[in-house]
């Protein structure tokens, strides 16, 4: 039978709270930067210019296609080789992140730009808006509704994806549990506090989603 | 008096890709006429009502709003600002209302008016009010158009349009989409527009209407106008074939 131990484990707590507000960091840092480019990525998926859709299009199967572990371990120590200097875990680490979740995010965008009916853009342009007006006036606030849903579950795999960090030995939750349980030798224990800790920063995300989206089914 | 025409067409063409829609339409529409656009199904006449506020570009031919050229040859897409100022001047409603969901009655309304004319919100919705009160909506301002029937949602489209204080309306079969019992109220709307002097494009496979409320009926066909003239000539003494069974269809 197995003695559980908590106690040796939770006197590393505050690794383990640290490791977390790295985790969180990393989590929106990268969303906020992934938002940016799959904004760009939407926007020219849906250019009447061919080498802009191309552009994103390559971009977006890249980074869809290929693994984020492969990703992040060829921009910190791949990557450097081809740019003649070295780039910090940090770094190399939140730009992945970003362009990983941007490629997802551009998806979504696009999508639920394309799901608003055309009548609507018909009907801005009719009253003279500008492409540019219906957009922001038409589109993207029927577009944000549909779209949310599918970009807050994006959102949290984003947040359980910040976890590969650890192997470029960025100090996010999974690699201080790494760090806990070789100073402890106990990894039941470390691992189960670091699932813990996931589940505790992910659960009122989900459970945010559900309510948003009740809300906003009863507003149609 | 012979003014200039409010809207001219020289030899108008429209291609969707192969295939030619329009096939050259020769058309002028002057000031405070109303004219009603009847033709089978495929015959072009959404597309050239469409055309008139360059919804869809012409493929050739010419278009003039007010003398200007909107349109000419074959390099028609033309520039944004000119087809938003003519757009501005050229209200439009569409056969499924096309109202944003996301907006009441009243932010639907004010919308262009805001946006595009930058008016002052209380200005804005002072008009709007008094448009609602005109199309017979003013207790629904603060609804939701999924609040709204059929009938009502297509009341909102017209003063949406009004609400840019267009030259022009064009109505693209507006009563199509609608129970038989909630046609009567918009067509109300529409007559009592024509009362007051507005300037009107209307495509419709309401007949009757149409011999009531229109200076000239143009009969499409296959691209080009078959047949045009006052209701009486058109709709009571059609002169081709074709347009007999066409509105016996209708005369049942």
């Amino acid at each position: 039978m197995y003695e559980w131990d908590f106690y040796t484990v939770a006197q590393s707590m505050d690794l383990f709270l640290k490791g977390m507000g790295v985790t969180f960091t990393y989590t929106i840092g990268s969303i906020l930067l992934g938002i940016v480019f799959g904004l760009m990525a939407a926007f020219a998926r849906l250019s009447r210019f061919f080498i802009l859709r191309l552009i994103a299009r390559t971009y977006q199967e890249i980074f869809r296609c290929t693994p984020l572990l492969v990703q992040i371990l060829w921009a910190f120590y791949a990557l450097p080789l081809l740019l003649g200097f070295t780039i910090s875990n940090q770094v190399a680490g939140l730009l992945t992140l970003s362009l990983y979740v941007g490629a997802f995010y551009g998806e979504i965008f696009r999508s639920g730009i394309n799901s608003i009916d055309k009548g609507q853009t018909e009907a801005g342009a009719a009253v003279g808006m500008s492409s540019r007006q219906i957009m922001w006036n038409v589109i993207m606030p029927q577009a944000v509704k549909k779209m949310l849903p599918s970009f807050i579950n994006q959102s949290v795999i984003q947040l359980k994806n910040t976890s590969l960090l650890y192997a470029i030995s960025v100090a996010e939750l999974t690699y201080m549990t790494y760090v806990v349980n070789g100073e402890t030798y106990r990894p039941l224990e470390s691992y189960t506090i670091a699932a813990v800790l996931y589940f505790i920063l992910l659960f009122p995300m989900t459970q945010f989603a559900d309510y948003f989206e009740r809300r906003m089914r009863r507003s149609d | 008096m012979t003014d200039a025409p409010v809207i001219s067409l020289k030899g108008m063409i429209k291609n969707f890709g192969e295939l030619q829609v329009l096939k050259g339409i020769d058309l002028d529409i002057q000031r405070g006429e109303v004219v009603a656009l009847i033709g089978p199904s495929g015959s072009g006449k959404s597309t050239l009502i469409r055309c008139l506020n360059m919804m869809e570009s012409p493929s050739g031919g010419q278009f003039e709003f007010m003398q200007n050229i909107i349109a000419k040859g074959f390099k028609s897409k033309g520039n944004e600002t000119g087809i938003g100022e003519l757009r501005r001047r050229v209200g439009m409603v569409f056969q499924h209302f096309n109202l944003f969901p996301h907006r009441n009655v009243l932010q639907n309304i004010c919308m262009g008016p805001r946006i595009v004319l930058k008016q002052p919100q209380a200005e804005a919705e002072k008009y709007a009010k008094h448009l609602l009160e005109q199309v017979g909506l003013a207790e629904k301002h603060e609804a939701y158009p999924s609040q709204l029937s059929g009938g009502q949602k297509q009341r909102v489209a017209i003063a949406r349009a009004l609400a840019m204080k267009p030259e022009v309306m064009l109505f693209d079969e507006v009563t199509s989409a609608l129970d038989p019992e909630l046609v009567g109220e918009v067509l109300q709307v529409i007559r009592n527009l024509a009362d007051e002097g507005m300037t009107m494009v209307l495509v419709t496979h309401e007949m009757a209407f149409a011999a009531d409320i229109a200076d000239r009926v143009i009969f499409l066909e296959g691209g080009v106008i078959s047949e045009s003239g006052t209701p009486e000539d058109v709709l009571v003494n059609p002169k081709s074939e074709r347009l007999q069974s066409f509105l016996a269809r209708y005369h049942g």
